[in-house]
């Protein structure tokens, strides 16, 4: 055997006892995962609660047009939550008795509604808060774009298109934030169910019909940017406005006889 | 051996280019300010002009630019809506 040969078969053991070590690793991870213990997958599940909580109250930090007061209130809601499955991590790590363990483990989906109202709930209005930012920036550009509109009708462009598409502006503009309100209103006084089926269910109805009134001010808003698209589009191009040509009248001079 | 050798070599070859090419940019860069330098010295400097913004003067510019920009702000939150929209239905479907 030359020296070649022997490299590449050195090579290969190498190759062979690396590939068996991150093997070995990987089943030991599955292995692991299978036979984590009852406070290690509730401790899995209470991190991620702990996590989604800590990213949304991050975002409220950064919304602008919710009131003091709702910010105060949904900031705090946040925090006590992320307290409480501090304070409920900590039990549960150190629950001996397996009736405990297993009633506090009921409680991370049960009694603390993190997934089930507060996250969708500050979700609802991190999304509100957005959608009255667009209408503030829209509102600011309205103006400008009457003035320019104004401006073009008094130097004889034909401006009906804009105008048309300038109302369909406002209009779409007003209803989203009217949507964007209403939603905020609809849903900050939501409360845990605490296991009430019917809390449960109104909470369930009313998230869901915020959701869609969200989305509706956020297809307005769509249509409001277009409306914008065409009126920028008839200023780069206007069309001067048509007067109509007067008919010439023909008379008829009577034949004399 | 010979490998090291030419690996060393190479080494050696990259390393003085590097400080040629960083003494080279260095002495540029000292060239051109000591020109500005000259100039300013002989040019008297014109008194700054800013037209004021429309966010400062409180006014609404109506100008082409100023329609881009709100438009572009427009865009980009608009943006961040859906990407808030695409949390608020995960945060729906996944309790």
């Amino acid at each position: 055997m030359n020296r070649k040969n022997t490299n590449i078969l050195i090579s290969a053991v190498m190759l062979f006892a690396i590939s068996s070590l991150v093997n070995s690793g990987t089943v030991n991870a599955a292995t692991k995962a299978k036979t984590q213990t009852p406070q290690a997958k509730a401790t899995t599940e209470i991190n991620s609660r702990i996590n989604a909580l800590n990213s949304l109250l991050a975002r409220v930090q950064q919304m602008s047009k919710l009131s003091a007061v709702q910010q105060t209130q949904l900031a705090n809601e946040l925090t006590n939550d992320v307290n409480q499955m501090v304070v409920l991590k900590t039990k549960i790590a150190a629950d001996t008795d397996a009736a405990t363990l297993k009633s506090d483990m009921q409680s991370v989906t049960k009694a603390y509604r993190v997934y089930a109202l507060d996250i969708p709930k500050g979700r609802i209005e991190a999304a509100a808060d957005r959608a009255e930012n667009v209408v503030v920036t829209m509102n600011d550009l309205s103006a400008k774009l009457q003035s320019r509109i104004a401006t073009a009708k008094s130097s004889g462009t034909d401006v009906t298109s804009m105008q048309t598409a300038y109302t369909d502006f406002q209009a779409k503009v007003i209803d989203a934030q009217k949507q964007s309100q209403t939603t905020v209103s609809a849903i900050t006084g939501l409360v845990p169910d605490n296991g009430s089926a019917t809390v449960l269910q109104s909470n369930n109805k009313a998230l869901k019909a915020a959701a869609a009134q969200i989305k509706t001010a956020d297809t307005d808003l769509a249509q409001a940017r277009k409306d914008a698209a065409t009126i920028v589009s008839g200023l780069k191009s206007p069309t001067a406005t048509t007067t109509p040509t007067p008919t010439p009248t023909t008379t008829t001079v009577p034949k004399s006889k | 051996m010979k490998k090291n050798l030419w690996i060393s070599i190479s080494a050696a070859v990259i390393l003085i280019a590097a400080v040629v090419c960083f003494v080279y940019v260095y002495h540029q860069d000292a060239i051109s300010k000591k020109t500005q330098q000259a100039q300013n010295n002989i040019q008297p400097k014109p008194k700054a002009f800013t037209i004021p913004s429309s966010a400062a003067t409180g006014a609404k510019d109506p100008s082409d630019a100023s329609i881009n920009e709100d438009l572009a702000n427009i865009d980009a939150q608009m943006s961040s809506l859906k990407a808030d929209i695409a949390n608020v239905d995960s945060s729906l479907s996944s309790k």
